[in-house]
């Protein structure tokens, strides 16, 4: 399967979920995601950092009252669109692959 | 390089709870209309049906005139559901979805049998419009707790849309209506109550 940059980044089975789950709720914590997958702190902070560093989502603390901050990630505009691009080269990639 | 498959990377994006979500509870809603257009014409079939066939001696008809509206029911549901399945690129053999569907009937059928016995006890005036009728909320309820883990939205549909199929098979009992009116009332409840349900889970889905 030939991939553009972004999208041999995202075509990791941690870092494709981690999108997915980005690309359906857009806003997420830190404690959701990482349940949710059932990743461990390491694994999702080690992918969420290539991520982050390729452009494709934003983590930032937020603050929750007296509960202090959160950590939470969102999907940036780049992501959106090197996700959209990715579910459309795998969507002919099947397509072809099932003619 | 690449270090999954096209078909593991769509196997791991369904993986992700409510990624395919929407599309599923749209099936499930297209689902439900089909059937409310399925039970109504079955209701129908048999309202309308005394005054072509008593006395003619081909009453054995009654016995297979359920037949065309469950198989339309069923070859539509065995279609939407292999779309579903071939959008999401999901392994699907429509005739193991027909069958699957056959066996929903199969269970319908058998509640259905199981509450023209129950019912023959009781004192209030059930007919087989009746019965039809609470046989459809009954199941409708069955299947919203059986949606459960699923879909929550399309299970609440189903649940409460059986609620009021129930309610207004009970209330066509008790309003004392002839054979020909409670088959109208019948179609009518069940129409509305599946269709309002596939409407909920397609609009809300």
């Amino acid at each position: 399967m030939d991939l553009d940059h972004a999208a041999t980044l995202i075509h990791q089975p941690t870092r494709l979920q981690i999108m997915a789950l980005l690309w359906k709720h857009r806003d997420i914590s830190y404690t959701r995601a990482r349940d949710h997958l059932g990743l461990t702190d390491g694994n999702l902070a080690t992918h969420v950092k290539r991520l982050e560093e390729a452009g494709l989502l934003q983590a930032r603390r937020v603050l929750r009252g007296r509960h202090g901050f959160e950590l939470r990630y969102k999907i940036t505009p780049g992501g959106e669109q090197a996700f959209r691009r990715y579910l459309a080269q795998l969507r002919q990639f099947l397509d072809g692959a099932e003619a | 390089m690449a270090t999954m498959t096209p078909a593991q990377a769509a196997a791991t994006l369904l993986s992700v709870e409510g990624y395919a979500e929407q599309l599923t509870n749209r099936t499930i809603g297209l689902t439900n209309m089909v059937w409310a257009v399925a039970a109504a014409s079955i209701f129908l079939t048999y309202g309308t049906a005394p005054r072509a066939i008593e006395g003619t001696g081909m009453e054995w008809v009654y016995s297979i005139l359920w037949i065309p509206g469950v198989l339309g029911g069923t070859i539509l549901t065995a279609a939407l559901w292999h779309s579903h399945a071939v959008t999401l690129h999901l392994p699907n053999d429509p005739r193991r979805g027909a069958i699957q569907v056959a066996l929903h009937v199969g269970a319908f059928l058998i509640l259905a049998g199981a509450l023209f016995y129950g019912l023959s006890f009781t004192t209030l005036a059930w007919n087989t419009h009746t019965i039809m009728t609470l046989a459809n909320g009954l199941f409708a309820v069955a299947l919203g707790f059986n949606l459960k883990n699923e879909s929550r939205l399309c299970s609440r549909a189903s649940i409460v849309a059986g609620g009021a199929m129930i309610a207004g098979a009970i209330a066509i009992v008790l309003s004392g209506l002839s054979e020909g009116a409670s088959a109208l009332a019948g179609a009518s409840t069940v129409f509305t109550g599946w269709l309002g349900a596939g409407i909920v889970s397609y609009v809300k889905g």
